[in-house]
């Protein structure tokens, strides 16, 4: 005889005595959900009610198992957290972006320190450029995959939108046409490649090393919220 | 009558095994053939296997993967390769564990 699946109805019910339960993260009562209509379908494949399996787990014994599983569930994702942040920061002075980086700052500031700081505005409003259309080229082709992947200039290249931004919004364009020096910012632009660098790294390393532990909840968020 | 509490400190291990055979198993499989090998004495509790189950996969031991079956979703936990280097590992010690048990429960077979 052919196995007969749950209602979706009976399906609910077991949903909603989980989560009266105790059981408050959806990935635990997909899980559970599981396993009790496994038992459920068990029990009354040797003749018990659905509604007589499903009273049989409201006991103390229950509440205290389910109790457990949560905050046990907790505690590991407390840890993974953790863990993820401080591989993050660990990642964050190992990858090979802190050479660029530190070549970036560094040429940058001895370009001021000689006077050649219209040199390197110019030659940043040219790489800037260059990555814009880069991007655009990306965005053509569909290829912004390798552009994330790709972390050794990602947040370089972001950097260039500011380059971009602060050339426009602070009228440094009229000085070109006028065939005089411009210079960026030194400060703003040291603190908007440190922001970016720092930022975007810890960003993108905290949400790869967590991917793992939400990775059914956010592929199928809806799927949670209508339950 | 489940005698669970002397498999207290194996859960793990027997986790591991038992995938080490069937490569893919999900909760209630995995605590449902516990006793069915063992004749009903391994009762797993869902108190105990799903927090064991989240640590296998915590220290990644295990992984998983998710399917629809029916109306619902399931999870299923499969051994990573340091998961089936841990498996051998566990499966051994138990192995030394029952020896050293025999021996302990029949000294003369020992001296034999």
């Amino acid at each position: 005889m052919a196995e007969r699946d749950l209602t979706g109805a009976q399906v609910s019910l077991v949903i909603d005595f989980l989560k009266r339960w105790g059981i408050d993260s959806p990935e635990l009562v997909f899980e559970l959900t599981d396993h009790y209509c496994e038992k459920a379908k068990e029990k009354m494949e040797q003749g018990w009610s659905f509604e007589k399996a499903l009273d049989s787990w409201k006991t103390k014994r229950h509440f205290r198992e389910l109790k457990k599983i949560q905050s046990e569930f907790e505690d590991i994702v407390k840890k993974k957290w953790w863990k993820a942040h401080l591989t993050a920061v660990k990642k964050l002075f190992l990858s090979k972006q802190v050479y660029l980086y530190t070549a970036v700052l560094s040429i940058m500031y001895l370009c001021y320190q000689f006077d050649l700081g219209s040199v390197f505005s110019m030659v940043a409003l040219i790489v800037a450029v260059f990555s814009w259309f880069l991007m655009v080229y990306l965005y053509w082709f569909k290829r912004y995959g390798w552009f994330f992947q790709t972390r050794d200039i990602t947040v370089m290249v972001m950097g260039c939108w500011f380059i971009i931004y602060e050339f426009i919004s602070r009228g440094a364009y009229q000085s070109v046409f006028e065939e005089n020096a411009f210079e960026l910012s030194l400060i703003s632009l040291s603190v908007s490649i440190t922001c970016g660098f720092i930022g975007y790294n810890l960003l993108t390393s905290v949400n790869q090393e967590l991917k793992f532990i939400t990775s059914e909840y956010i592929s199928e968020p809806k799927k949670f919220q209508r339950r | 009558m489940s005698k669970n509490h002397l498999y207290k400190g194996t859960l793990s291990s027997v986790l591991l095994k038992l995938l080490s055979e069937e490569g893919r198993m999900y909760g209630y499989e995995l605590s449902k053939m516990a006793k069915e090998m063992t004749n009903g004495d391994l009762d797993i509790t869902e108190g105990a296997l799903y927090p064991a189950l989240h640590k296998l996969e915590a220290n990644g031991l295990v992984t998983t993967e998710v399917e629809m079956v029916g109306k619902r979703s399931r999870k299923y936990y499969k051994l990573t390769e340091s998961g089936g280097k841990e498996a051998n590992d566990r499966i051994e010690e138990l192995k030394e564990y029952a020896r050293n048990l025999q021996i302990f429960l029949n000294p003369k077979l020992s001296h034999g």
